[in-house]
């Protein structure tokens, strides 16, 4: 064959072979962008949810009477009247394990459950970390749950599915100075 | 192989190459991008958290204690905002005690942020420009900055007095 002939084939071949792999390369990283904004839209909403809460820790609580009930690294349970029927409601929030969410291809993912007055939905999938950190009117860390005026939260959150296993993954910290908890 | 060949061969594999790394260039700012939208996500969840708690606090200072009758005469002097004695965040009472508080701490997934808050008094007609006298109208700035950030995140809210 011509020597011309071949180095043309092989050319063109490494030209197209490259094209397609940019291709690949391109529709990866927007399958990547995509993932990362469906893991932000997730995280702003369960934010939403954890934020609008704990804000009303203590609403509603007659006067000297403890608002929060418990906490760990990744629980919290506090009172407030949530429903506004008069009543303080106990609102718990807890993670799953990550066998709960048996449909997702992401091994990692776990349910945040919320519960008020032991009736307990997933309010969120996807989570991979809740963490909770309790400070007092100085500001410093406490696990006395009278002191506690400032609740920080963070959690992590990936898409339940991957592409290449790679999942998108969002983070949010927040933290809330609940103001009926100051009145106790 | 010809001369003219080897030239039509040498531009193609410049305009290949040229395309080649425009390519990965692209590829490159935007997994840069991604990684910096992780990061701004959280500074602008960070500089929220401290926008919404200002909601919680009185307006001024005067309404922790029998509120004065002549408004908005009687409320913090501008020079004056800021912690006052003994209060540390987060035992905050009133709004401009936020003024010229500054906290840096590292998240868990080891973004490095510091925050920085200003509160001023403005007017109606320039919400933008901080107000010299009394008004009834603060605004907080929380700045969130990072060596993570490219430039630095600032959000601002305008409290209006509610009597």
């Amino acid at each position: 064959m011509d020597i011309q002939l071949t180095g043309t084939f092989l050319i063109a071949g490494l030209f197209i072979l490259s094209i397609l792999g940019m291709n690949f390369q391109l529709l990866e990283t927007s399958a990547m962008n995509n993932m990362q904004t469906m893991a932000q839209d997730n995280i702003t909403e369960i934010a939403s949810i954890l934020e609008y809460d704990i804000r009303k820790a203590g609403y509603g609580v007659p006067s000297g009477t403890t608002a929060i009930l418990a906490i760990s690294d990744s629980t919290i349970r506090f009172l407030a009247d949530i429903d506004q029927n008069g009543t303080p409601d106990t609102l718990n929030y807890r993670l799953s394990d990550t066998a709960a969410p048996s449909g997702t291809d992401n091994p990692n993912d776990r349910y945040l459950y919320r519960s008020v007055n032991g009736t307990e939905n997933d309010v969120g999938v996807g989570l991979t970390a809740l963490g909770f950190e309790f400070f007092d009117a100085s500001g410093a860390a406490t696990a006395v749950l009278a002191d506690i005026r400032l609740i920080r939260f963070e959690i992590t959150v990936q898409t339940v599915f991957s592409y290449n296993e790679t999942y998108g993954t969002a983070t949010w910290q927040s933290q809330i100075s609940p103001k009926n908890l100051e009145d106790i | 192989m010809g001369r003219a060949e080897m030239l039509i061969l040498l531009g193609a594999i410049m305009i290949y190459g040229i395309f080649s790394v425009s390519v990965n260039d692209a590829r490159f700012k935007n997994e840069y991008r991604i990684i910096q939208s992780q990061f701004e996500i959280l500074a602008v969840a960070i500089a929220n958290s401290y926008l919404e708690e200002g909601k919680s606090k009185e307006f001024d200072e005067v309404f922790t204690s029998t509120p004065p009758t002549t408004l908005p005469d009687n409320f913090t002097d501008p020079a004056s905002m800021g912690t006052d004695t003994g209060e540390t965040y987060p035992n905050f009472d009133d709004l401009d005690d936020f003024n010229s508080y500054s906290l840096t701490d590292t998240s868990s997934i080891g973004f490095v942020y510091t925050v920085s808050i200003s509160v001023t008094y403005v007017t109606t007609s320039d919400f933008s420009t901080a107000s010299a006298s009394r008004t009834f109208y603060k605004r907080m700035d929380v700045t969130v900055s990072s060596p993570d950030l490219t430039s630095n995140i600032v959000m601002s809210r305008i409290y209006p007095f509610i009597g």
